[in-house]
């Protein structure tokens, strides 16, 4: 779980563009939207983009997005449930 | 007819940036254009982690803004919707246009990309320099075969004569295939008889001349 | 003393129609030119669109858009009294992304049309027109934009007539763009409605004739651009700002010389995305506007672009000078935080001034006020 986190931190920092952020900074329980990194509604796009090319999880509707964007955990924890499934 | 006068003016092109006839900063020859533009961004000191989703272009007509900003402030003392900005190029936003086609020609998976996507349109970089600096008065974005200082000329002053604006960002703004180039203005009316920098047809092709190479 | 400036003449090409005669009459029978198209990628959804399937090859040399763009403007100028090289005439061009089909090939002279200047000046050669036409790109307020900038140049002097024309192709490249954002609609658009799920792309030429002298131009009619006004949300790049304050401001530079009250109906941009409805009717409640018959006409074209603001005005006119409010194609239950009256039906009223709005990427707004001369 924990390699899947580090990974993820670093896709997400390539596929968003956030050239100046560390990817062990960011704390992986925090809200990805509105506070911690405030993220917006072009990089919730990005972020479907991001599961389907490395994970091939299809994520329909952006607010389908939401719940499973809003931490890095709770990224993971989807990626998870899906691969065992 | 009202009299107008540049208050400050930047021009970055491969080579350098300069404001107001003074080189700011220096670019490295072997520098890519895109460590040219972080090199500009990281000399002004501010942080804006939004620079790094912008493309070429967008950085560019950022960096131009900014670099006329004082102190962080592009104006003072006029409402947000009386500033007006009119830019201008030749490509449109062909540079990003061309990254984002070659991302529909991927055979093996189909995934076009809304951040590219929403940078294929020339009036973006306008975009990101009013939420920058909170202008939200008259835009246009005019696209030309080369610099047209007489259509700039004429039409920002109109938007004066006709009240539409009382301050105005006017200029040049084009990145492609790693070459930059923008002129910017910052247009202000004036009651100075002869202003040093009178915002005329002539004023303007010079300030554009000194951005070439 | 500067002489009021009119539009005087239009011309619509369309998937509803190579007139605007033909285009009104699809209108009032409430045919939409949106249908099921062909998938151009690989998609998760089906994909409608509205698109030009019947024009004409006016210039073997010229592209599909440039093709369209001379057969709309060559109604136009058949019809008015000014000759095509008139030195007081000016061509004003509105397109988002011009002959953008040209970035597929990989021949270097057709790449040198996709500039947008390059193609307005290869209309410019084909129609004998005097002047570099004046290209306005500012994504979808360019039409809107592109008959205030002509307005301005004639108010001021520098012309005294001008062909606007706007348009854009239903591309490849633009409806990959649009699905990436998820805001195609997986049917016919519904602007304003409860159940609307984004827009359909719409491909067209919309052309008008403004001039400070009706008679010399031989005008069908006169209608007096009688305000306008542009403004940025200066708030985000691609969603509009939340409570519509940046539409507002435009609308209400747009106001200077009209009293509110005196406005009979609303064309709004109306894409039918759930943001761009919901900011429109935040704006026009905020201004007063609640009760005031409003339409979109998304729903007859779908998202037409450089050509929207255009062909919008035009459809515009007509309903003005038929005295019938156009109806609201798809709408049936209002379906955006603040309250807007959109018209259910065509109905008769007498129309004399029409506000016309428009949104687009990088934040822009842009209206004009239109009243019967």
């Amino acid at each position: 779980m924990s390699e899947l986190i580090a990974k993820l931190k670093q896709q997400i920092v390539d596929q968003l563009n956030l050239a100046d952020v560390d990817p062990a900074t960011i704390d992986e329980n925090a809200p990805l939207f509105g506070e911690g990194l405030g993220l917006d509604s072009i990089d919730a796009l990005e972020l479907i983009l991001l599961m389907q090319k490395n994970y091939n999880i299809k994520i329909a509707t952006a607010e389908d997005g939401q719940k499973i964007f809003s931490s890095v955990r709770a990224m993971a924890d989807f990626i998870e449930a899906y691969q065992k499934a | 007819m009202k009299k107008l006068k540049i208050r400050n003016w930047s021009t970055i092109n491969d080579r350098e940036v300069v404001l107001n006839g003074e080189r700011k900063l220096i670019f490295k020859p072997e520098d890519h254009a895109d460590q040219k533009l972080e090199a500009a961004y990281r000399a002004l000191g501010v942080a804006y982690p939004k620079f790094f989703k912008m493309d070429a272009q967008s950085k560019l007509g950022w960096l131009s803004a900014e670099y006329l900003a004082e102190k962080g402030k592009l104006f003072e003392g006029t409402e947000q919707k009386e500033v007006a900005l009119v830019l201008s190029n030749r490509k449109s936003s062909l540079d990003t246009d061309e990254h984002y086609q070659q991302s529909l020609t991927n055979e093996e998976e189909f995934l076009p990309s809304p951040a590219v996507f929403v940078y294929t349109l020339a009036n973006i970089v306008a975009g990101e320099i009013c939420i920058r600096h909170g202008i939200k008065g008259e835009n246009n974005f005019l696209i030309s075969e080369a610099f047209d200082a007489i259509s700039l000329v004429n039409y920002v002053h109109i938007l004066f004569e006709e009240e539409l604006c009382q301050k105005c960002l006017v200029g040049w703004v084009e990145a492609y295939r790693g070459t930059l180039r923008s002129v910017f203005a910052f247009i202000e009316s004036t009651t100075d008889e002869e202003p040093t920098m009178l915002f005329s047809i002539d004023y303007l092709k010079q300030l554009y001349q000194t951005s070439e190479l | 003393m500067q002489k009021p400036v009119y539009i005087v003449n239009d011309h619509i090409l369309s998937a509803i129609g190579t007139s605007t005669d033909s285009n009104w009459k699809n209108v009032l029978n409430e045919k939409s030119g949106i249908a099921l198209i062909d998938p151009l990628f690989p998609s998760d959804q089906p994909i409608y669109g509205s698109q030009v399937k019947d024009y004409e090859t006016v210039s073997t040399a010229a592209t599909k858009l440039e093709n369209m763009f001379l057969y709309s403007i060559q109604q136009v100028l058949r019809e008015t009294g000014i000759q095509s090289s008139n030195d007081r005439l000016m061509l004003f061009v509105s397109t988002t992304k011009g002959n953008i089909d040209l970035l597929q090939n990989v021949n270097p002279a057709s790449s040198e049309r996709v500039h947008l200047a390059a193609m307005a000046a290869f209309i410019q050669q084909e129609l004998g027109l005097k002047h570099a036409p004046v290209v306005v790109s500012n994504a979808c307020i360019s039409g809107v934009l592109a008959i205030q900038t002509a307005a301005l140049y004639i108010k001021h002097g520098f012309i005294d007539h001008a062909i606007v024309t706007g348009g854009d192709l239903f591309s490849k490249f633009t409806l990959s763009g649009f699905y990436s954002f998820k805001a195609l609609s997986a049917g016919i658009c519904k602007p304003f409605d409860k159940k609307r799920d984004g827009i359909n792309l719409g491909e067209g030429i919309g052309t008008v004739v403004l001039t400070q002298d009706p008679v010399a131009a031989k005008g069908a009619y006169a209608v007096e651009i009688t305000g306008y006004g542009s403004s940025n949300d200066a708030n985000h790049i691609s969603g509009p700002s939340r409570d519509g304050s940046g539409l507002s401001l435009a609308v209400q530079k747009a106001l200077k010389h009209t009293d509110l009250a005196s406005i009979d109906v609303i064309n709004a941009h109306g894409t039918a995305t759930l943001y761009n409805d919901n900011m429109e009717s935040l704006a026009f409640q905020h201004l007063g506007l609640s009760d005031t018959p409003l339409n979109s006409l998304k729903g007859y074209y779908g998202h037409t672009l450089g050509a929207a603001g255009v062909l919008e005005v035009i459809i515009s006119i007509r309903s003005m000078l038929n005295n019938i409010l156009v109806k609201s194609l798809g709408y049936e239950e209002q379906g955006t935080e603040g309250t807007v009256n959109v018209t259910k039906a065509f109905i008769k009223k007498d129309i004399q001034t029409v506000l016309k709005t428009a949104s687009g990427f990088g934040g822009c707004n842009s209206a004009l006020i239109l009243k019967k001369a």
